[in-house]
């Protein structure tokens, strides 16, 4: 009349030890990280908000900073002038594979040896122009910041990139 | 009671412990920067441009605390191995598709596979890298059976 519930028992492994069903160990860890990714959400200091628009946060990011950002027009008037100095953020191996004319390759990630390489180039006034792939790299950003901490005046961003230079059709380099 | 007699290699027995632990030590290492810095996490996700926009923040929120819930399962939970590294395998696979999407496209952004300030750009070492984590996954699996 009892009869013993049906169970898989290994003993292959030189001890008992009961598998569980895999949707139970599924079920297992989808319970724990969405226990834990809620309570860190709730009590943990990092927390994010729950939906963004990652699509304009380097542009929210810049207008908080106060970088005035330029469009691919306006891009295209200061490299004509040769005024500013053209600083190109991206790595370097993307940066040998097409760039604004004119532009220097300065990646984010070597900033420190490449600034000492360009110091005597930077003078406060001496105005820059940063950018990086595209509206959602932030490294243009972060690298215009960058230059204005070590004292350039006027660091201007252009937000749409190579992506957007290649998109209009301008020429590359 | 179904019981299963037929002895396992020893052999078998320390591929499947050393596989699960190794798993277990990548997730976890994956897992810490993420939930350190779930803003710059959120945005690796989101330059992806794989996901709506409603999602990636909850992917940024869940994800790092599934990798470690899998961790903990693998390195401590032998009973729920078989459905956990099945459930890696299914990561991994998400994952290294989308590395492959995104280096078809030629696209430079960073792998965010440990974290958003992870330096590795999401291209062909992040695509090997993935192809032995599923490989080890595959032996994992193979060493329960």
């Amino acid at each position: 009349m009892f009869q013993p519930a049906p169970a898989i028992t290994h003993m292959r492994s030189g001890m008992n030890s009961r598998h569980l069903p895999i949707l139970q160990s599924w079920l297992l860890v989808g319970l724990c990280a969405l226990v834990l990714g809620t309570a860190a959400q709730f009590l943990g200091p990092r927390r994010i908000s729950w939906v963004e628009d990652h699509s304009r946060r380097v542009e929210w990011r810049a207008l908080q900073s106060g970088v005035e950002i330029v469009d691919v027009p306006r891009a295209r008037e200061i490299v004509q002038a040769g005024e500013f100095l053209v600083f190109d953020a991206r790595k370097k191996e993307d940066f040998d594979a097409g760039h604004l004319p004119g532009a220097l390759s300065f990646p984010f990630e070597s900033r420190l040896e490449i600034y000492k390489e360009l110091a005597a180039l930077l003078s406060p006034d001496q105005p820059v122009m940063v950018y990086c792939s595209g509206r959602d790299c932030e490294d243009a950003l972060l690298l215009g910041d960058f230059l204005r901490e070590q004292g350039s005046a006027r660091v201007v961003l252009f937000l749409e990139g190579f992506a957007g230079w290649k998109a209009a059709g301008n020429p590359l380099e | 009671m179904n019981i299963s007699t037929s002895p396992r290699s020893p052999v078998w027995i320390v591929i499947e412990w050393v596989a699960c632990l190794a798993l277990a030590g990548v997730f976890l290492a994956a897992a810490f920067p993420k939930i350190s810095n779930p803003d710059l996490f959120a945005l690796a996700v989101a330059q992806y441009r794989l996901l709506p926009g409603a999602l990636v923040n909850l992917v940024a929120i869940y994800l790092p605390w599934l990798e470690i819930s899998c961790a903990a399962a693998l390195a401590v939970l032998p009973s729920a191995r078989r459905g956990v590294l099945l459930l890696v395998a299914a990561m991994l696979v998400a994952f290294t598709l989308a590395i492959a999407w995104v280096v078809i496209r030629g696209q430079p952004i960073p792998c965010g596979c440990f974290g958003g300030e992870s330096s590795m750009s999401a291209g062909w070492v992040a695509l090997a890298r993935n192809c032995g984590l599923l490989a080890l996954t595959a032996l994992a699996l193979r060493a329960m059976r």
